[in-house]
């Protein structure tokens, strides 16, 4: 028999980073999630007091730049080369940048919990550098895109969200120490928070979604029209709400109006995607995402009514607020992002193992190496656990607040389990295939 | 065993080996999938000309591979070329019924959709 051709194509093929770039990143945030979701039963007292203090930050600043930001991370390591047709513009700037990221997190987080304010800058200051690495390693990248779609430009703007939250972050931390920013520190943290949550995460994941949900559910984006006014939208309504929560202005709502308007919007692409799809069943990482979605719209109108101002006293407000707050983080945020776990770990782990079998051997698909049972109950633990912390931070039931977050304890390990199972694909030893089957006999 | 080698290799046989290559994400094969748009054979010359599923898809190189190493295997194959078109791009209403049935009936122990 004569050797084969090698195959061609009319395109090049996106080259995926090797496995160890985005696989760090999300050991790493996987570990800080767990980590965040075991530490939290044993907070409940200072989560019931006022939510402006070292330990509460602690354990914010472990999930948003431990957990979401790494994964975030280490997510666009992976998916920038698919979702945009183009290569990753350095590897080894992405090892660099992940252990200045490992560094300045435990920094930050440890100096939080103790209250040294020149350690918590120090940390602060290696999260800068980190990020700036990692808008090179991206700036680069996107510079490669032949044209700029909807994904892209979200992509972007996020990157510059990203930049101005961590920059924000850092005059802060400088602030503890030196006193020369002034204003209400409260104000501050509110506009930070909105910078981060809104401008870095949830421009990322929209612009990921109008690229992954259609391709995971077999589905098409119809009209890219609402997709624009969405991120238009988002961009004006994030920018008057910095300022106006700065300024402690009553416009707020006006602003607060425009972000739910484009939140409106992407909901709505979104429902006529799934309306649209091909796929009958929904996996677990897009139930996790449906699930996260509706918890976004919930989101939305609490922070809605919360830059109204009508709210009967001053301590319900905050209560409102720093459940507003778990919700965004906990019920949006990171199941949007377990979900989209559950399909990209999979399919990276497969990759890895079993793509040079394909042809050669039976191989598991992707879905069976993540399983059915495990994603479910965590699912549920997920979701019971947040409600339960939510309302227990809302009514400050200390009861409904223990019970919660000892649930969330568990969601957080069974979603440990659940990745952990994906991980032993990787070591041939601990799953070896069940039979020696030639495909093409 | 010269019988075999000589015997020229047919069209049913390359898309039943095309088969057995399953899509590790949908859980579907590639030909019940509308991933293959055309079979030739020229004198044990196979020239497959086929699609993904998304552009820039990180599977390209992975079935190419797996579609020479499995035709390959098939007597009377001499050799193979695969051709990664983007035109006429590709959509879910190329799923065959069959590949349909698979995504829809495959729940429990199946390949898990």
């Amino acid at each position: 028999m004569a050797g084969s051709k090698p195959g061609s194509g009319n395109s090049a093929p996106a080259r995926l980073p090797s496995l160890w770039v985005p696989l760090r990143y999300f050991v790493t945030a996987q570990v800080a999630f767990v980590t965040a979701m075991l530490w939290a039963p044993w907070q409940v007292s200072n989560l019931l007091d006022f939510y402006y203090q070292g330990h509460d930050l602690a354990l914010t600043h472990l999930l948003t730049l431990g957990w979401i930001t790494m994964t975030i991370m280490g997510a666009s390591f992976q998916l920038v080369p698919v979702a945009l047709e183009t290569t990753l513009w350095s590897e080894r700037l992405a090892c660099w940048q992940y252990w200045i990221m490992l560094f300045g997190v435990a920094i930050m987080v440890s100096h939080f919990w103790i209250g040294h304010h020149e350690g918590l800058a120090f940390g602060a200051g290696l999260v800068l550098v980190a990020v700036i690495l990692f808008l090179i390693n991206m700036g680069r990248t996107l510079w490669q895109l032949p044209h700029w779609d909807i994904v892209g430009r979200h992509m972007a703007a996020a990157l510059v969200y990203l930049a101005s939250t961590v920059i924000m972050g850092n005059l802060m931390a400088l602030d503890k120490i030196f006193d020369f920013l002034g204003g209400q520190v409260l104000s501050t943290i509110h506009a930070h928070a909105h910078l981060a949550g809104i401008g870095w995460v949830t421009m990322m994941i929209f612009g990921a979604s109008y690229k992954l949900i259609p391709m995971f559910s077999l589905s098409e984006l119809r009209d890219e029209r609402l997709a624009y006014w969405e991120f238009w939208l988002l961009h004006v309504g994030l920018a008057g709400l910095y300022v106006t929560l700065l300024l402690k202005s009553p416009w707020a709502t006006l602003f607060a109006l425009l972000i739910a308007t484009a939140v409106g919007l992407f909901l709505w692409t979104m429902r006529d995607v799934m309306r649209v799809r091909r796929r009958p069943r929904l996996d677990w990482g897009l139930r996790h995402a449906m699930s996260a979605m509706t918890t976004l719209a919930i989101v939305t109108i609490l922070g809605l009514w919360l830059s109204t101002g009508w709210v009967p006293s001053e301590e319900l407000a905050a209560r409102l607020a720093f459940g507003y707050g778990v919700l965004a983080l906990l019920g949006w945020i990171s199941a949007m992002i377990i979900g989209l776990m559950y399909k990209i770990i999979p399919f990276l782990v497969w990759h890895h193992r079993y793509s040079d079998l394909i042809g050669l051997r039976t191989v598991p698909a992707a879905a069976q190496i993540l399983g059915e049972s495990t994603p479910r109950i965590e699912f549920w633990l997920l979701y019971a656990g947040i409600a339960m912390t939510v309302v227990g931070v809302v009514f400050a039931s200390w009861l409904l607040l223990q019970v919660g977050t000892l649930v969330l304890a568990l969601a957080g390990l069974t979603f440990a389990v659940a990745v952990c199972r994906i991980y032993c694909h990787l070591v041939p030893r601990l799953t070896p295939l069940p039979e020696a089957q030639i495909v093409g006999t | 065993m010269t019988e075999s080698e000589t015997s020229p290799v047919t069209e049913e046989q390359i898309y039943n080996t095309l088969r057995k290559l399953i899509d590790p994400e949908l859980g579907v094969n590639i030909v019940d999938l509308g991933l293959i748009y055309n079979v030739q054979i020229d004198d044990g010359e196979v020239a497959i000309r086929m699609t993904l599923t998304t552009r820039g898809c990180p599977l390209h190189g992975t079935f190419v591979q797996a579609i020479e190493r499995a035709l390959n295997e098939l007597d009377g194959v001499t050799g193979v070329t695969v051709e990664v078109v983007w035109e006429p791009a590709w959509n879910p209403d190329m799923i065959t019924p069959e590949g349909k049935r698979t995504m829809a009936g495959a729940g429990r122990g199946g390949p898990a959709w």
